[in-house]
């Protein structure tokens, strides 16, 4: 069989087709990748002999060798017959029929069929595997901005801000349960619906947790409650928090000073406004600023702001702080009614000039504190008692004060307060501080004592010591009451001045007797000073481990005016200020208040007009902070 | 040190010095102000170091979009980017005192962890640019990825017209030779690992293949074979690792730009919830 086997070549970048045409001679032609086949195709997919081609019925037919397959009509078969017009596949190459020419058998064309481009081309990039940067930053943006601008947003546009002029009052209100808040779509739902039926809008939710993103940092504890009511305190957008939104919970507390008088303070918005000292979103337990800058910003040169002030400059507790000046009873004065109308006045404690106050009381603290120990008066006058502080000083419950000082509890064990006379068998208990009746119990007791009869007494008239129930005629009884009553003087004077009342306290007898001819007695009560430095919190118990006599030099002590409080250095030896490294705390907070309200130049509350507005506002319409 | 790297020191360090000046400014003034209720960025000086990053961010993004298209020479480019890599270092020192160390579960803190992944990132960026450019040329040895490829192209060829001479076993290793394939996904590109090669795998078996043949011709076009296998593997190998050094260039720019632009988003809100809730 002669075989015409004709090449078709596209040339490069034209649609012409070469044919070139080679003549074989055979019966049976190997098709196959193999160079020494008699029809070359070389291609790596097409196996070293995959086909036999042979004449067959009404054309040539190519058939598979060792199991090589031929693809036709789609189809990978074993063999395929091959007529003029009819084409085959194997691998790269097409194998069509065509009728012969004069000169040969049979004719096929083999064309190599490019493989078609790839449809995907392989990434080389890693862009090509990635979505597009422009897409992503797209996206980032996207999604910040909504989440956290417009879904808050979107919810707190739709809450009231109270107007300026609004009385603000009591924000505080308890946080809504999570389960009831209504949530942000819910709340845009219900607006949608209230204005496509045109009805009342529902009123927006006080929180939407995505508020807590806009948290700058956490609430303090004592405001933990306003952390899900933002607008509690922020009234109105872009605006600082108010003193106004602070007032309406705090509209109690004390102005430091009046912002009015002290013209070059109330020209710095900064000093006038509550969060100028207390910063709220940093934590802790209460937004209360401790360093001694908040005070010392001012103090250090008072006269700056306020040029009329009085007080000394303060810069640091160790290295510029006035002395200690202890508020002392100076004098005493009596008024119409009687009462005691003590003079107080401040004096700095020195150590080279003692200070002296004017109690009333006499009471040598070192005849109390003798280590031999105290022998007791009254019934008790054959003990001894080895006394110290405590005996007499306890403190207050709380622990920072003592308790004042209770004749009956604290002194009246071993005071007692009995008059026993000479030769009488019975005693008399006298009441503390009440020297009118007093001196009634001693008239009585004489007077009674002799018209009783049988008294045995060295002096006392017949009539007096008559056996009782022996009639006393008028003259014995004018003259055992008179010898009474000048008994009962005699002793009134020794109790008065020397035994009972004398012992402590200084009395007077008056000039002329009264009309019942007795001598009146009046007896200056203790003035004792409870709290000698008022504009300061001193507190005990964090110096329990102390002796008290650290600090009060009581056992050196004769006298009852000395002044037993300690001067400054002696808290600097632990307070050693605030620059200090190793001190006590030494913050001006350690021992005064900001907002003191019950001292002289503190004025009244900040928010005088507040609770005043407030007062009336109750009575009418009450706007609500949030509400 | 390389062309590449010659932005680090760029005219004497003047940009890392200006940066090192700035921040000790910028610690002097914090160390300093020591106000009411604690350092943070509501203070005075909070607000200002806040102006300060901000500022920062924005011209740093706006001088990333310039150098890209820079047309001014390579002495432009070079000293832009020097100030963007310490000026964007910088921010870390600016950043962190505005916020006083006070750090939170909220949109402030997204704020700033957004800034330090972008500076990471930028960091990442820097250590590429160092490092892997000389990586690329050592692995190209002088020679170009184009030629590498052509030459590849041509291998193909030779496998072709081989496997004519040679068994359907040693076709088969060429057509696996054929279908080596360069690059991939993103992992691929990524790692540049030739673990799978196609082309290593084909030499491997027209090895073990070569050992049967007897034929004294064959085993010549074996031979040849193997030597164009071993080329082709190699070529490869490399011209993966290539892909991978750009891929490793390239990859920290989808932090850096994207998240870039979601801070300036979070920073807008930032600041506006700042002031909002004043």
């Amino acid at each position: 069989m002669r075989l015409s086997l004709i090449t078709l070549k596209r040339r490069p970048d034209s649609e012409d087709v070469s044919r070139r045409e080679t003549m074989l001679e055979a019966d049976v032609f190997r098709v196959g990748r193999g160079s020494d086949m008699d029809v070359n195709l070389p291609d790596v997919n097409v196996a070293y002999h995959h086909a036999t081609l042979s004449a067959g019925p009404g054309g040539l037919r190519l058939e598979g060798v060792g199991g090589a397959l031929i693809e036709s009509g789609g189809k990978m078969v074993d063999s395929v017959a091959l007529r003029p017009g009819e084409s085959c596949r194997v691998g790269a190459y097409e194998i069509g029929c065509e009728a012969p020419g004069a000169h040969a058998d049979a004719a096929i064309t083999l064309a190599r069929v490019e493989a078609q481009a790839r449809a995907y081309r392989t990434p080389q990039r890693i862009a090509d595997t990635l979505p597009s940067r422009r897409r992503l930053s797209w996206l980032l943006a996207l999604a910040a901005l909504v989440l956290f601008i417009a879904w808050p947003l979107s919810v707190i546009l739709l809450r009231e801000a109270p107007s300026p002029d609004a009385v603000v009052v009591n924000a505080m209100v308890a946080p809504e349960k999570a389960e009831e808040r209504a949530g942000s779509v819910a709340t845009l739902v219900a607006l949608g619906t209230s204005l496509a039926e045109g009805t009342e809008p529902p009123p927006a939710p006080l929180f939407t947790p995505m508020e807590t993103l806009w948290l700058s940092g956490p609430m303090s504890n004592v405001h933990a409650g306003l952390a899900e009511n933002c607008s509690a305190c922020h009234l109105r957008p872009f605006e600082m928090t108010t003193n106004e939104a602070c007032l309406a919970c705090h509209a109690e507390t004390a102005n430091h000073f009046d912002v009015a008088k002290h013209a070059s303070a109330a020209d710095d918005p900064s000093l006038a406004r509550c969060a100028a000292c207390h910063k709220e979103h940093v934590g802790g337990e209460s937004p209360i600023e401790e360093a001694s800058s908040t005070c010392t910003d001012c103090h250090a040169n008072l006269k700056a702001v306020a040029s009329a002030t009085e007080l000394y400059d303060v810069s640091d507790f160790a290295l510029q702080h006035p002395q200690f000046r202890p508020t002392l009873v100076t004098g005493v004065g009596t008024a119409v009614d009687g009462a005691l109308l003590p003079t107080v006045a401040r004096a700095p404690l020195d150590p080279k000039y003692p200070l002296s106050e004017q109690s009333g009381l006499k009471f040598p603290h070192d005849v109390h504190l003798n280590k031999e120990g105290v022998r007791g008066l009254g019934r008790v006058a054959d003990k001894t008692w080895q006394m110290n502080c405590e005996s007499c000083h306890q403190p207050q419950a709380d622990g920072a004060l003592m308790r004042p000082i209770e004749m009956e509890r604290d002194c009246g064990y071993c005071h007692e307060l009995v008059f026993k006379p000479d030769n009488l068998d019975v005693l008399r208990e006298l009441p503390h501080a009440k020297p009118v009746e007093v001196q009634e119990i001693v008239h009585d007791y004489y007077g009674a004592r002799v018209l009783e009869g049988g008294l045995n007494v060295p002096g006392a008239p017949e009539s007096a010591r008559r056996r009782p129930g022996e009639a006393i005629g008028l003259a014995g009884r004018a003259e055992g009451l008179d010898w009474a009553a000048e008994q009962a003087e005699l002793e009134l004077k020794r109790i008065m001045e020397v035994s009972l009342c004398g012992d402590c306290h200084v009395a007077q007898a008056s000039a002329e007797p009264d009309s019942r001819g007795r001598t009146v007695w009046t007896v200056q009560g203790a003035l004792l000073q409870r709290h000698w430095m008022p504009k300061s919190y001193f507190n005990h118990e964090p110096h329990f481990a102390m002796d008290c006599v650290s600090c009060h030099a009581a056992t050196t002590s004769k006298s009852s005016t000395d002044v037993l409080m300690p001067p400054i250095e002696n808290c600097r030896d632990c307070h050693k200020g605030e620059q200090a490294g190793a001190s006590a705390s030494s913050e001006c907070l350690a021992c005064h208040v900001f907002h003191a309200d019950p001292y002289g130049p503190m004025s009244p509350p900040h928010g005088q007009a507040m609770v005043d507005r407030r007062n009336a506002a109750e009575r009418s319409t009450v706007v609500r902070a949030t509400q | 040190m390389s062309a590449h790297s010659s932005f680090l020191v760029y005219e004497r360090f003047r940009w890392f010095k200006r940066s090192a000046w700035l921040c000790l400014l910028v610690i002097v003034i914090y160390s300093a102000y020591a106000p009411v209720g604690g350092r943070n960025g509501g203070t005075w000086v909070g607000y200002g170091l806040g102006g300060l990053g901000l500022a920062l961010i924005l011209w740093l993004t706006w001088l990333g979009v310039k150098k890209r298209g820079f047309s001014t020479g390579a002495k432009g480019v070079k000293g832009w980017t020097s100030a963007h890599v310490y000026l964007g270092i910088s921010l870390v020192v600016i950043a962190t005192l505005h916020t006083g160390f006070e750090f939170g579960w909220n949109v402030h803190t997204l704020a700033y962890a957004l800034m330090m992944l972008v500076i990471l990132s930028g960091g990442f960026g820097v250590f590429a640019y160092v490092r892997y450019p000389r990586l690329m040329s050592q692995n190209m040895s002088g020679q170009s990825a184009e030629g590498l490829r052509r030459e590849s192209a041509e291998i193909d060829i030779r496998l072709q017209r081989l496997a004519q001479r040679l068994p359907d076993a040693f076709a088969g290793a060429a057509r696996e030779a054929l279908e080596t394939r360069i690059g991939g996904g993103f992992f691929q590109l990524l790692s540049g690992s030739s673990r799978r090669c196609a082309a290593a795998s084909a030499l491997a078996k027209a090895r073990a293949e070569a050992e049967r043949i007897t034929d004294t011709e064959q085993q010549i076009a074996a031979t040849e074979m193997i030597a164009a296998l071993s080329r082709k593997a190699e070529i490869s190998a490399r011209l993966r690792r290539d892909l991978s050094f750009k891929a490793m260039m390239d990859v920290w720019l989808w932090i850096h730009v994207p998240v870039t632009i979601g801070l300036i988003a979070t920073l807008i809100a930032h600041v506006l919830i700042v002031f909002f809730y004043w």
